[in-house]
């Protein structure tokens, strides 16, 4: 298993992370809701919200799943926020990054995973939208700029937070 | 002129769909797929508003509010816009008995999408306009 590298600027970005003022804060239906539209439209067990925060990553929406958070160190989401495009791995055990990961291996049994990465405004990737299934996939050009679009969404709603809290 | 040419040479796709979060679903998910800009209406009446001012070269429109949808085609093919009267259309709907599967059909509708359906068969569908 591959760790997660640590983003550049990582101190800015947890800043960023902080300053949404919504780690550990309860479930939202906003953010519910898309997750649970992510799962409908894709035929996905699990869809999350994540937030990679120092050493751990905190879902602030999900479906499928009775974890709140994961380690990060074994977080396919780690992975994912050190690049601009979704990260699609369409199967886990053919993957050297993630084949042994607890995750895949154990609960919940990753075989696919998708997950767009949450850029604010100012760049900092603070997390993702994320599809996971426990059987190999493939999305196509439809299904990722569908995937985009929810994630989009999502920042909208995180910003939108963050707009609120600003006097 | 050149105002003319680029009126002409625009597709925009009119989407009457009530709920603000699958249509902007729907919207970002054209852009980003380079297709003819979506320009969604959550009701027909705004819809009025669209086909008057907007270069709309096809339609996908909700049968929620069924009588008005209805009659907003059947302006749509006497030609009351100033968009092209035998435009592509394609229908949204939870459920479709037979005399309104006919109505339809005489309105020259192209497709029904049954609720709850998927954005990706919109984007579907949206090509299928374009292409027609």
């Amino acid at each position: 298993m591959q760790e997660p590298a640590t983003p550049d600027h990582e101190e800015e970005r947890l800043r960023a992370l902080r300053e949404l003022l919504i780690l550990d804060t309860p479930p939202e239906e906003r953010f519910d809701r898309i997750v649970a539209f992510a799962a409908q439209e894709f035929d996905m067990p699990m869809a999350f919200v994540t937030l990679v925060d120092a050493e751990r990553q905190w879902f602030k929406a999900r479906i499928g799943s009775d974890a709140v958070e994961t380690a990060r160190n074994v977080s396919f989401c780690a992975h994912a926020i050190l690049q601009e495009a979704p990260l699609v791995v369409q199967d886990a055990l053919e993957d050297e990054r993630f084949h042994d990961n607890p995750l895949v291996t154990g609960e919940p049994g990753i075989r696919f995973y998708a997950g767009a990465p949450l850029a604010l405004p100012g760049g900092q990737s603070v997390g993702t939208l994320c599809i996971i299934d426990r059987q190999p996939r493939t999305l196509d050009r439809v299904e990722l700029a569908i995937l985009q679009s929810l994630r989009d969404l999502a920042v909208e709603e995180l910003t939108r937070q963050n707009d609120e809290a600003t006097p | 002129m050149m105002q003319t040419a680029t009126h002409l040479a625009r597709q925009d796709i009119l989407l009457i769909e009530p709920s603000s979060m699958t249509g902007g679903i729907i919207v970002s998910t054209a852009r980003q797929l380079a297709l003819p800009q979506v320009r969604q209406v959550n009701s027909v009446r705004s819809a009025h508003a669209q086909l008057e001012t907007r270069p709309i070269t096809g339609m996908i429109v909700s049968l929620d509010e069924q009588a008005e949808a209805v009659e907003l085609l059947r302006r749509l093919r006497a030609a009351d816009f100033p968009v092209p009267a035998d435009m592509p259309v394609a229908i949204t709907t939870a459920q479709v008995d037979a005399g309104t599967a006919e109505q339809l059909k005489a309105l020259r509708v192209r497709r029904i999408l049954l609720k709850p359906f998927k954005v990706r068969n919109v984007i579907t569908t949206i090509e299928m306009l374009v292409a027609a």
